[in-house]
């Protein structure tokens, strides 16, 4: 018997009976959940790594796409909890970007991080931000003007409801944008499964396949 | 025959008859679900994508997989399909 440190894991390939290395599986998980693939990638399933990787990255990006970037964001207030990130993190490293701006703009800077506002939470009314974002919204937002915000020096407080603006702006496209990266991040959480137990084995085949030897067997046994 | 003068028998009514008012209900149904298409094309690829998934995670070698991801492609199809027809019905007898 070999030491733990040495023993390796492995799974059986459902097609051919082969035996997958998973390396250290907890390991490769995290991987997984870190970027979609990469724990596979590790494991030496790169093929399949590639294609985890393609298929839920690009449903992650055209969801945010559809969503003009707005429909991931981290937000935990009364009036708008964003119960959807949840399954968006599923995603992982992806989605950092979103809990990084929402401490941000929440912080005492009063301002996101990323000043493009991408994965920023929307603003609510009475909220306070900076004047450098005030402004910057007011130029590039068609629908925020310098009006929407009171001043409240050293900051600016915006006196409208921004959800509203965004649903307004991507009407049915906002559901679709979050549909898409909810799924992509939700499709991911079997992917961290893959990576950790390697592929599973649907078991009504597993019996078919057991009953069919049976068979066989007494096929040879009545020969 | 009224006080002012118009013939109240003869008169166009804007009353319809129970087959009238289905067949407006059917072209306003048809209406939604042609608006709603842009919507059922948009749900194509997250069926695919999951398909694919779905298949990956039961399987390991390539060629299995892509055959298993049309299996799963046309169940989900199927199911999503039915439970729309399903839908469209309900709401039609509603």
């Amino acid at each position: 018997m070999q030491p733990p440190s040495r023993r390796r894991i492995v799974a059986v390939s459902p097609d051919d009976g082969s035996a997958i290395d998973l390396k250290q599986p907890e390991f490769a998980a995290l991987l997984a959940w870190f970027i979609p693939g990469l724990g596979h990638f590790y494991q030496g399933r790169t093929r399949k790594g590639a294609v985890y990787m393609s298929v839920i990255l690009t449903l992650f990006i055209a969801g945010l796409w559809l969503g003009d970037g707005r429909v991931v964001y981290a937000s935990w207030r009364p009036n708008d909890t964003r119960w959807w990130f949840v399954c968006q993190a599923g995603i992982g490293v992806v989605a950092a970007p979103a809990i990084i701006q929402s401490f941000s703009i929440t912080g005492a800077a009063h301002e996101p991080f990323w000043l493009a506002g991408w994965m920023t939470p929307p603003l609510t009314e009475g909220q306070l931000v900076s004047r450098e974002f005030a402004d910057r919204l007011a130029t590039n937002d068609p629908y925020i003007f310098e009006q929407d915000f009171w001043d409240r020096p050293p900051y600016k407080q915006f006196r409208a409801d921004q959800i509203s603006m965004w649903h307004h702006k991507l009407g049915r496209f906002f559901e679709l944008g979050t549909l898409y990266t909810v799924l992509a991040g939700m499709l991911n959480m079997l992917v961290i499964y893959d990576a950790w137990a390697g592929p599973m084995h649907p078991f009504v085949k597993e019996e078919k396949s057991r009953v069919n030897l049976d068979k066989e067997n007494k096929d040879d046994t009545a020969a | 025959m009224s006080n002012d003068g118009v013939d109240v028998e003869s008169a166009p009514t804007m009353v319809f008859s129970g087959r009238r008012t289905m067949d407006l209900n059917s072209s306003i149904m048809f209406a939604l679900f042609l608006e709603n298409i842009p919507m059922l094309f948009f749900s194509l690829p997250l069926i695919v994508a999951a398909s694919v998934v779905f298949a990956a995670t039961h399987h390991e070698s390539p060629p299995v997989i892509w055959r298993a991801t049309i299996e799963w492609v046309m169940w989900l199809v199927g199911i999503l399909g039915a439970v729309l027809v399903v839908v469209f019905i309900l709401s039609r007898l509603a």
